[in-house]
């Protein structure tokens, strides 16, 4: 019994180193696998910035050559940009401007009745009255509403719609408009041509 | 006294084994003789001890033989079921708790070292490989590397600003092209003739050139360059992150944009937007002209790009999309009351009342959700005034096939009003019975197209 009692102190002490020595080996195993995943993602940075930087002279001279040739194809685009913006901006003067030019519009739709007036087909604006240009809502362009009254033939009427909806036309420069609305009024009776009053709300718009 | 006494009892039993051996007188105390008589007892005693332990040996080992076989089968007799307690040789475990402890303190100190080791392997790996922790000999390789590549990001985003100024003025051209053919496409649609045909084919060839012009700028250039990108980047990723980068320098560093148009600026930046750039992408990267196939396609294509860029040329072409084609639907209204009026003649928006029975139009209106409201008079000898104006509003609302929607939908005038008239102010209303005023509402429908083209 002497003996038992005396053992017991050293096989706590042997449990108790054993447990340790366990413990410490999968710390340390742990550790160096740790230690090593650390140290391969370190170097993957390193090589990765190192090289990066070894071959940053070579990137900078390319990206150099690149824009060197895309400044070139943007000279060599900037000759036909500009002839041709010269002439969509001197267009756009005319059939889309920047100010009300109102002035203008009038002398062109006076041009227009004038060409289509005639003696048994008549076409003709007896007033015209311009608003004040308004924004209109959430668009980058101006309105400029105006009321337009004429006496008109209905096949010259249709002329009308026909020049309305060819408006902003490049070619021969007429500004954009729209019409609205329009009313009639009885056509004369009397008359044999059939004139109708006319009164047209419409629309020119403006940059 | 006592001890001795004990000690003498105490190997009695032993002696009491020697029953021949006679037991020594007992001492007698005489005065003066106590110590001599003590000694000699004691001598006794030892020479008495000395001549059993040799003369006792032999039985001495008998008896614990007998002794140990009595404990043992004592022992046997109280543990009937457990074996034999094993004898455990006490050295080896000094042995290994000796190598134990020798083993942990040569891990604990491996452990010790290694933590150390990777301490000091850390502190070089971010001393040598972090910008933040730059103090030993700046710059190190983390900044350096973050320096370099700024340098050759600023480079990119130059190159990506190139880039949009020659996409813009690709677009630019193309749209302007794109409105010289729509011209000549309206011309040639409302008036087919050879001549106008000839005209839009040349415009259209025009539209193709600049179409496959922006078609290889879309395609062959790389807004970006691996070097820059994290390993896990999508081409499309990589593509959004330069293009915010270059957002983000054309709105808030001045010296980035200088030389610059403002409006260019505006422009460029409609295009670059993540959403609007990827349909660009859409309509151009890795096509060609010869895709598109008809005048229509072409229309179709210009409206599109039109509508995903934003300037002077794109509003004008939206504009010029969003107005109604007035002559077209007036010609409809006239042709559908044509059917229910018989007398009624477009010349004058009105019927000739020579039945007595007629429409007269007061008023057109189209509002900018394209809705149609039409005023005007309907006359009829009889009661009937509502049925005429019943069936012009069915007219309104007939599809053009059962599958196509007419000119007009939901047409509807929901009251209905009529009074009879006897003092008019013209003669065909003077004898006429009853009239109407009405106003009939109904929606666009702004893609038809007259059947008879």
């Amino acid at each position: 019994m002497q003996q038992n009692t005396s053992l017991t102190p050293a096989l706590i002490r042997q449990h108790y180193y054993s447990r340790n020595v366990m413990i410490y080996t999968v710390l340390i195993g742990l550790a160096v696998l740790l230690m090593g995943f650390f140290i391969a993602v370190q170097y993957q940075d390193y090589d990765y910035k190192t090289t990066f930087i070894a071959t940053i002279e070579d990137r900078m001279n390319t990206a150099r050559t690149t824009e060197s040739d895309l400044t070139s194809k943007k000279i060599e685009i900037d000759k036909e940009y500009e002839s041709t913006m010269q002439e969509a901006t001197k267009a756009f003067v005319e059939i889309f401007p920047a100010s009300e030019n109102y002035t203008e519009l009038v002398r062109k739709l006076d041009l227009f009745f004038k060409d289509i007036n005639k003696l048994n087909n008549p076409a003709v604006v007896t007033s015209i009255k311009f608003d004040k240009p308004v924004q209109e809502k959430n668009s980058p362009y101006k309105i400029l509403p105006f009321t337009v009254n004429m006496n008109i033939t209905k096949p010259n009427f249709d002329e009308f719609l026909k020049h309305v909806y060819t408006s902003g036309n490049v070619k021969d420069l007429t500004r954009l408009i729209d019409i609205k609305s329009f009313s009639l009024t009885m056509p004369d009776e009397k008359s044999q041509t059939k004139t109708l009053v006319l009164t047209v709300k419409m629309e020119a718009y403006m940059q | 006294m006592a001890d001795e006494k004990q000690f003498d009892l105490k190997i009695e039993p032993v002696k009491t084994t020697d029953s021949a051996k006679p037991a020594p007188a007992a001492p007698v105390s005489l005065p003066g003789q106590a110590q001599t008589s003590q000694e000699d007892t004691f001598l006794t005693n030892i020479f008495e001890k000395k001549s059993d332990e040799k003369s006792g040996q032999a039985n001495d080992s008998k008896l614990m033989e007998g002794l140990i076989k009595m404990e043992e089968k004592n022992v046997a007799k109280q543990k009937s079921i457990l074996d034999k307690t094993p004898e455990i040789n006490t050295s080896l475990f000094i042995d290994i708790e000796y190598h134990l402890k020798r083993k942990l303190t040569i891990l604990k100190g491996a452990f010790g070292s290694l933590i150390v080791l990777f301490l000091i392997v850390g502190g070089v790996s971010y001393a040598t490989l972090s910008p933040d922790y730059d103090y030993f000999s700046p710059p190190n390789i983390g900044t350096n590397f973050n320096l370099k590549r700024e340098d050759l990001t600023k480079k990119q985003n130059e190159l990506n600003k190139i880039h949009y100024q020659i996409v813009k003025r690709d677009l630019d051209l193309f749209l302007y092209k794109g409105l010289l053919f729509r011209q000549k496409y309206n011309e040639y649609d409302s008036n087919p003739t050879q001549e106008r045909e000839a005209d839009l084919k040349d415009a259209e060839s025009k539209v193709a050139a600049a179409f496959d012009v922006l078609a290889k700028e879309y395609t062959d250039y790389k807004n970006y360059q691996d070097a820059l990108l994290e390993s896990d980047m999508t081409d499309e990723v990589a593509k959004n992150k330069f293009n915010l980068s270059l957002i983000e320098q054309l709105t808030s560093n001045p010296e980035f944009i200088t030389g610059m148009d403002p409006k260019e600026v505006k422009e460029i930046l409609t295009i670059v937007s993540p959403s609007k750039n990827a349909e660009l992408v859409k309509i151009f990267k890795d096509k060609k002209s010869s895709d598109i196939a008809t005048h229509e396609d072409y229309n179709a294509k210009i409206k599109e790009v039109s509508a995903l860029y934003s300037n002077p040329l794109t509003t004008f072409n939206s504009i010029k999309d969003s107005r109604i084609h007035w002559a077209k639907f007036i010609g409809e209204i006239n042709r559908i009351t044509k059917l229910v009026d018989a007398s009624y003649e477009a010349t004058t928006f009105s019927s000739t009342f020579v039945t007595g029975t007629g429409i007269k139009y007061v008023s057109f209106n189209i509002d900018n959700e394209n809705t149609l409201k039409i005023s005007g008079i309907a006359v009829t000898p009889g009661v009937d005034t509502f049925t005429m104006l019943a069936y012009l509003i069915d007219g309104l609302n007939k599809m053009q096939d059962p599958k196509t929607p007419g000119a007009f939908t939901d047409a509807e005038m929901r009251t209905f009003y009529k009074n009879s008239n006897t003092t008019g102010a013209s003669s065909e209303q003077q004898d006429s019975k009853y009239t109407s005023n009405f106003t009939i509402t109904a929606k666009l429908n702004p893609k038809w197209k007259p059947t008879n083209k």
